[in-house]
C-alpha cells in the first residue's frame, strides 16, 4: 500500500512540476465556456462577421438552458477527447522509452500498482478539470439563459465524469502496449470516434457501449430518459477493470 | 546466500543473445563481467534483475517472492525523472523499496556524500551531466543496502577522478555486498574484482577467480637474445624487435626442441620467460575470431 501511495504522490508531483494541473483545467474551462457564450451572442457574431446584406432580418431560436448544457457536452465529445488523449498518452510509453521505468521495475512494486497509480492520478486530474469547466459553463448558462435544476446538472456531470475516466483508462492501456505516442493518439481518437458514430448508427445494438455515456449525460439534461444508462455504466466499469489488469500485464511483459 | 544461474538462455527474434549461461555468485565476492560489445552482458544483467523475462533456465534467487527487495541495479544509461531533485528521487525509490523512514533519511545523507552529490541534492536532475547521473544511479542502487548489486558499466561515463571514486565506493561495499558488474575497463576489473566472467557471443567462455585466470599457464614465451635472432621457420613466432620475439608452443616437446635449437644455433639468450598474463591478454586471446 505504501508503494502505491508513493507512486501516486510521484505522479501528482510530476503533474505539478509539468504544470499539467494548471493547463488542463484551463483548457477545459475555455472549451466549455465558449459554448454558452457563442450561443448567446450568435446573432451579434453573425451580424459582425457574417457579411449579411443590409436590412436582412435574423430570427434565431433561443435555445433552452438545458440545450446549451447538452451542447457543451457534445463539444467535449470531440475536442475534449483529443485533449485528454494528448494529456495522458505519454504516461507509460515515455517512461519506458527513456528508461526511468527501470528504477521502479527493479523495486518490489507490482505492475498493477504502477498502472493503478497512473490511473488514479491522471484520472483525478482529468475529472477535476472537466468538473471545473462544466461548472463554469453551468454558471454562465444560468446567467445568460435560465436556471436548470442542479440535480440534473450533477447527474449529467457524474455520468460524463465516468466517461472521462474511461477515456483515461483506455489511453493508459494503449500507452502500456504501444511505444510511439503518435500511434497512441491516433488509435484512441479513431477508437472513440468510430465507437460513437457506430453508437448512433446501431443505437439498439450498442446501447450499452461506453461512448453512449455521453448521450446519456445529455439525455439526463434534456428529456431525462434513462434507457440503457445502468447497462452503459456497468459495461464501462467492467471494461475499465479489465483494461487496468491488461495494462498491468502489458507492463510486465514489455518491460524494457 | 549464494546466487545461482543455471542454463539460462534468451532468444530475441531467432537470435540467441544469451546461450546456456551457468554460474554462481558467492557471498561477498566482486565479480566482473567482461566481454566485447554485443556479447550479451546487458541482456544477461537485465535478466538477472527481472527486467527481461526468460523461458529457458533457472535463476535461483527467485525462490523468494519479494527478491527485488534484495537487489540494486544500475542501468548502462541511467535516466531519471528530470523534474525531480536527487533528494526527492532517492526518497521515492527508498520508499518503493519499503525502507523505514528514519533509516531512509540517514541512508540518503550517506549515499549522497559517498557519491559526491550532497551539494546538488536540491537541484533539478535536468541540468546534470552524464557523470552526475551515473553517480546518482549508483546512489539509488546502493541506497537500500541490497545483498546483490548489479551494475551495468558503472564507470564508462565517468572521468578518471569519478572512476577512481566509484572504484573506491565499490571496494568499500565489497565487504557487505555481492557485486556483479560489467565493464570494458579491464585495468579496473583487475584491481577490484575477485572473480571474472568472460562472455562472448552470449556464452560464458571463461570463468574463475582472477588469480586462477591470470596464472593459467600461457603457451606464449618471450625470448630475447643479445644479438639479432636468425630465421626460425620451424616455430610459430612473432618478431617484436630484431632481438626479441614471442614464440608459442603447442607442447612441452616443442619448447624443448626450441631450446635445443637455440643451443645448436649458438644464440646468446638473454631471457626466456612465460609471457605475463593480464586480463587484457586474456581478453584478446579469448575474443580472437
Amino acid at each position: 500500500m505504501r508503494g502505491f501511495i508513493t507512486l501516486v504522490k510521484k505522479e501528482y508531483l510530476g503533474s505539478i512540476r509539468s504544470k499539467k494541473v494548471i493547463w488542463l483545467p484551463i483548457v477545459f474551462m475555455l472549451m466549455t465556456l465558449t459554448q454558452p457564450l457563442t450561443l448567446y451572442y450568435m446573432e451579434d457574431i453573425l451580424k459582425m462577421g457574417g457579411g449579411l446584406p443590409e436590412g436582412s432580418v435574423l430570427q434565431m431560436p433561443v435555445p433552452s438552458a438545458e440545450e446549451v448544457m447538452a451542447s457543451v457536452l457534445s463539444q467535449l465529445n470531440t475536442l475534449g477527447v483529443l485533449v485528454i488523449v494528448i494529456a495522458v498518452m505519454s504516461t507509460i510509453s515515455d517512461e519506458r522509452k527513456n528508461g526511468s521505468l527501470t528504477f521502479i521495475l527493479t523495486r518490489p512494486v507490482s505492475s498493477l500498482q504502477i498502472v493503478g497509480s497512473k490511473t488514479l492520478a491522471e484520472g483525478s486530474i482529468v475529472v477535476i478539470s472537466f468538473i471545473c469547466g462544466y461548472l463554469l459553463s453551468y454558471y454562465y448558462t444560468v446567467i445568460l439563459f435560465s436556471t436548470i435544476p442542479i440535480q440534473q446538472v450533477m447527474e449529467s456531470m457524474l455520468i460524463y465524469s465516468l466517461y472521462c475516466l474511461f477515456i483515461v483508462v483506455c489511453v493508459i492501456f494503449s500507452s502500456a502496449i504501444l511505444t510511439s505516442n503518435g500511434a497512441i493518439a491516433i488509435v484512441n481518437i479513431l477508437f472513440f470516434s468510430v465507437l460513437s458514430i457506430a453508437g448512433s448508427l446501431f443505437s439498439e445494438f450498442l446501447k450499452w457501449s461506453p461512448t453512449e455515456l455521453s448521450n446519456h449525460a445529455m439525455n439526463t439534461l434534456i428529456d431525462e430518459s434513462t434507457h440503457g444508462l445502468t447497462g452503459s455504466i456497468l459495461v464501462t466499469i467492467i471494461l475499465m477493470i479489465l483494461l487496468l489488469f491488461a495494462g498491468a500485464r502489458a507492463v510486465d511483459q514489455k518491460r524494457v | 546466500m549464494s546466487f545461482y544461474v543455471r542454463n539460462l538462455s534468451k532468444i530475441f527474434n531467432d537470435q540467441v543473445v544469451v546461450n546456456d549461461v551457468s554460474f554462481e555468485l558467492e557471498h561477498g565476492r566482486c565479480v566482473a563481467l567482461i566481454g566485447p560489445n554485443g556479447a550479451g552482458k546487458t541482456t544477461l544483467l537485465k535478466m538477472l534483475t527481472g527486467l527481461i523475462a526468460y523461458k529457458q533456465g533457472e535463476i535461483s534467487f527467485q525462490k523468494a517472492k519479494e527478491w527485488k527487495q534484495d537487489i540494486g541495479f544500475l542501468p548502462q544509461v541511467p535516466f531519471f525523472y528530470e523534474w525531480m531533485t536527487p533528494g526527492e528521487f532517492l526518497t521515492f525509490v527508498g520508499r518503493l523499496s519499503k525502507m523505514d523512514e528514519d533509516l531512509l533519511s540517514r541512508k540518503i545523507e550517506e549515499v549522497l556524500t559517498a557519491t559526491g552529490l550532497s551539494e546538488v541534492r536540491n537541484k533539478k536532475i535536468q541540468g546534470f551531466s552524464g557523470g552526475m547521473k551515473q553517480r546518482l544511479g549508483l546512489a539509488q542502487a546502493i541506497l537500500h543496502e541490497p545483498a546483490l548489486l548489479f551494475l551495468d558499466e558503472p564507470v564508462s561515463a565517468l572521468d578518471p577522478v569519478g572512476r577512481r571514486e566509484v572504484m573506491t565506493i565499490l571496494s568499500n561495499l565489497k565487504t557487505k555486498t555481492t557485486i556483479l558488474y560489467s565493464t570494458h575497463v579491464l585495468h579496473d576489473a583487475e584491481e577490484i574484482s575477485d572473480d571474472i566472467l568472460l562472455m562472448k557471443n552470449g556464452e560464458i567462455i571463461s570463468q574463475g577467480t582472477l588469480e586462477q585466470l591470470l596464472s593459467q599457464a600461457s603457451d606464449v614465451f618471450e625470448v630475447e637474445s643479445a644479438s639479432s635472432l636468425p630465421e626460425m621457420n620451424n616455430f610459430t613466432i612473432n618478431l617484436i624487435r630484431p632481438n626479441k620475439a614471442e614464440v608459442s608452443f603447442k607442447s612441452i616437446e616443442e619448447k624443448k626442441q626450441f631450446l635445443q635449437w637455440c643451443v645448436d644455433q649458438d644464440i646468446n639468450l638473454v631471457s626466456f620467460q612465460e609471457r605475463k598474463q593480464t586480463l587484457e591478454t586474456l581478453f584478446m586471446e579469448a575474443v580472437k575470431p
